[in-house]
């Protein structure tokens, strides 16, 4: 069987409550009645999920798995034009609404992986920065090589961005609200 | 009356207007560019105004908050795109009024049916506010408890999409919320070694991953640009005050619209995107002459906007009494209250009834704000929809990361934001709704205090003698149990149905 992106997200969360669970039999009795609980909680609805979406089997016996929320139906079935327009706006569909897992192949779907990871590794180089030099030079410094060699902008576009932000920064931070960081 | 004035006071002491205006443009600013908004502003304010007194960070969270409605309804008049998913129902009869050339004329019925929404939403909380507060004193630790328990299931049962994927959500926050120390015990609790997470999962970076990285992290990996391609802007400047004038010539439509946007307020984590919808489909239902609608019908921008900006009143209802929040944004506000030393929910009505005050004028304030700055300015707005989403996006990260950062210094934070950022992207990617997450991490804490305090004071009968936990209890176990039952009796009319036809 081959594994969805889903199934393994689903996977995660149960192997991390059942880490969970086990990690709470460490605590006294009274400090562990909420995460285990809680843990044996989640970790029946996630095993739920993951066999409602991803077994056959069990997809055709838990039809109650499919079950939305009060308010889905006004907003995917009342009217097309809504479902066009959010679709079409670059917006987030909703903070309260879930986005369909993205289905458009294989090679599509490794290409998203493969960017987030090189994003993840952009995000890991600021926090790198952020440790050992100052944020006034991390942040016009981290700008300035993003935009470039992941926006792939000009060095006009990327060097104006990031000295703004510099400056933006050192207006807000260290001058107008003192930070000693 | 003594505490209204007091407020009013503080919030015109200066720099508070200040503050509000500020925050009012990053809120209109955030609320028009798409794939921004409130919860995204209000999460990069929250370290911004740590340094400052109480009654100036609120106004300045409440002025971007308040701001995003109607700067949302600025781009799908204009350029047909919503900035926020509650401004989606607007296009339909907005950009229609653009293309007519009547962009003016839409605009000044969104402002004015925004600001009179939200003065309306603001109405109806100052009346609840002291209705309240009996119901309030009323509470014990085992009401408190239950209306908890009750708004994290509300939220799943009422949330978008799945109801298993938004109680699982709502179960893995309040899960997290146990990291830390015990609030009874003073155990330590998956720390893994790591005294940075003693004091627990720290609100301010969470919410900045959660909401600001991830949706960064998706704009650049779906690599959408902002602008539709559709430019037909016209004349901004003419038919603004006739717009102004329709709110009030169809203001039995706009009542009906504000009160449907306080209604979904109140419900907890329902949020603007369902409220717009109805109010739309309320307005389309129920007007006899409606064959305009969707090809530029002023009452087609009148519905949703009055009821969005309505439900933000609504929304504070069960942030201020009882301390769970009404939306996302009123539950990045709760974590903000809480960084400034001020415990959310009833203690605060009755401690620091000021700040409560101080909230509503700057909620209104903003408003006014928003709708004189957006008619003014929504011409130069629309150019900024024009940026790729390859320049923005870093830009907003990097203020999202020193945001993080900013809140106590710690380079921890940081990583803990990146952290809630990737879990954040998951979570949308793969239909988990981060609503009940949110909420449930905020009342976590709560949630453990007020078992603990039932179980050692009146045992675990504590939960059930009393008339309003017991009450609480079943209007949860109904609400849990109505959708299943709604699909049952669904499915078995469908069938029926369907048997009749075959027979036929």
């Amino acid at each position: 069987m081959k594994l969805k992106g889903n199934a393994i997200f689903e996977l995660f969360l149960i192997a991390l409550s059942a880490g969970m669970f086990i990690v709470s039999f460490t605590y006294n009795p009274r400090a562990r009645f909420a995460p285990e609980l809680l843990s044996v909680l989640m970790f029946f609805l996630t095993m739920l999920l993951f066999l409602g979406e991803n077994i056959p089997f069990f997809q055709k016996r838990m039809k109650f798995m499919n079950q939305r929320g009060f308010f889905t139906k006004t907003e995917s079935e009342g009217d097309n034009r809504a479902r066009v327009k959010e679709q079409s706006s670059s917006g987030e569909p909703a903070q309260s609404e879930p986005r369909p897992a993205s289905g458009s192949g294989s090679g599509a779907a490794f290409k998203e992986n493969l960017k987030l990871i090189r994003l993840l590794l952009w995000l890991i180089l600021f926090a790198v920065m952020l440790r050992y030099v100052s944020y006034l030079i991390t942040v016009p410094v981290w700008l300035l090589l993003f935009i470039k060699l992941e926006s792939e902008r000009s060095w006009l576009q990327s060097g104006l961005v990031a000295v703004g932000m510099g400056i933006f920064d050192y207006v807000l931070f260290a001058v107008l609200l003192r930070a000693t960081f | 009356m003594a505490d209204i004035l007091r407020g009013l006071m503080d919030f015109m002491a200066w720099p508070s207007p200040l503050f509000m205006a500020l925050g009012a443009l990053l809120g209109m600013l955030f609320g028009f560019i798409p794939g921004l908004g409130g919860a995204q502003a209000l999460a990069l304010l929250t370290p911004v105004t740590f340094g400052m007194p109480p009654n100036q960070a609120m106004a300045m969270m409440i002025g971007a908050m308040g701001a995003v409605p109607f700067g949302g309804s600025i781009s799908a008049i204009l350029i047909n795109t919503p900035g926020t998913p509650q401004n989606a129902a607007t296009t339909f009869d907005g950009f229609p009024l653009t293309k007519q050339g009547k962009a003016g004329f839409a605009l000044g019925a969104s402002a004015s049916s925004s600001v009179m929404g939200a003065l309306f939403g603001v109405v109806v909380l100052a009346v609840l506010i002291p209705l309240g507060k009996p119901v309030v004193l009323a509470f014990s630790y085992p009401e408190y408890f239950m209306m908890a328990f009750m708004g994290i299931s509300v939220i799943a049962v009422v949330s978008l999409g799945s109801i298993w994927k938004g109680l699982a959500a709502g179960v893995f926050g309040l899960l997290l919320s146990t990291v830390g120390y015990d609030p009874v015990t003073g155990s330590v609790r998956y720390t893994m070694g790591f005294e940075y997470l003693y004091d627990g999962i720290k609100i301010v970076p969470a919410l900045i991953g959660l909401f600001a990285i991830s949706e960064s992290l998706e704009m650049m990996i779906k690599g959408r640009d902002l602008d539709t391609g559709n430019k037909a802007i016209g004349n901004v400047g003419s038919g603004v005050w006739e717009g102004i004038m329709a709110t009030f010539k169809h203001w039995w439509l706009f009542i009906r619209c504000s009160v449907i946007g306080v209604i979904i307020g109140i419900i907890p984590g329902v949020g603007g995107s369902v409220s717009n919808f109805l109010a739309y489909g309320h307005a389309v239902q129920t007007t006899k002459d409606n064959p305009h609608f969707g090809q530029g019908d002023v009452r087609g921008v009148i519905a949703p906007q009055a009821s969005d900006t309505a439900k933000d009143g609504g929304a504070m209802v069960p942030t201020i009494l009882f301390g769970i929040p009404g939306s996302v944004e009123t539950a990045v506000l709760l974590g903000a209250l809480i960084l400034h030393g001020l415990q959310p929910g009833p203690k605060l009505l009755l401690d620091n009834p000021t700040i409560v005050y101080v909230m509503i004028f700057a909620l209104v304030a903003s408003n006014v704000l928003a709708g004189v700055l957006g008619i003014l300015g929504a011409r130069y707005l629309a150019k900024l929809t024009l940026l790729p989403v390859k320049l923005t996006s870093p830009v907003i990260i990097a203020l999202a990361l020193m945001g993080a950062y900013a809140t106590n210094g710690v380079l921890e934070d940081v990583i803990l934001a990146l952290v809630f950022g990737v879990i954040g992207y998951f979570m949308n990617k793969y239909g988990f709704t981060r609503v009940p997450l949110v909420i449930a991490l905020v009342l976590g804490t709560m949630f453990q205090q007020t078992y603990h305090q039932t179980i050692s004071s009146m045992g675990w009968q504590g939960f059930f003698k009393r008339p309003i936990s017991l009450g609480l209890f079943l209007v949860t176990v109904v609400m849990l149990v109505t959708p299943f039952i709604k699909a049952r009796q669904d499915r078995i009319r469908k069938a029926k149905k369907e048997g009749e036809m075959y027979e036929a």
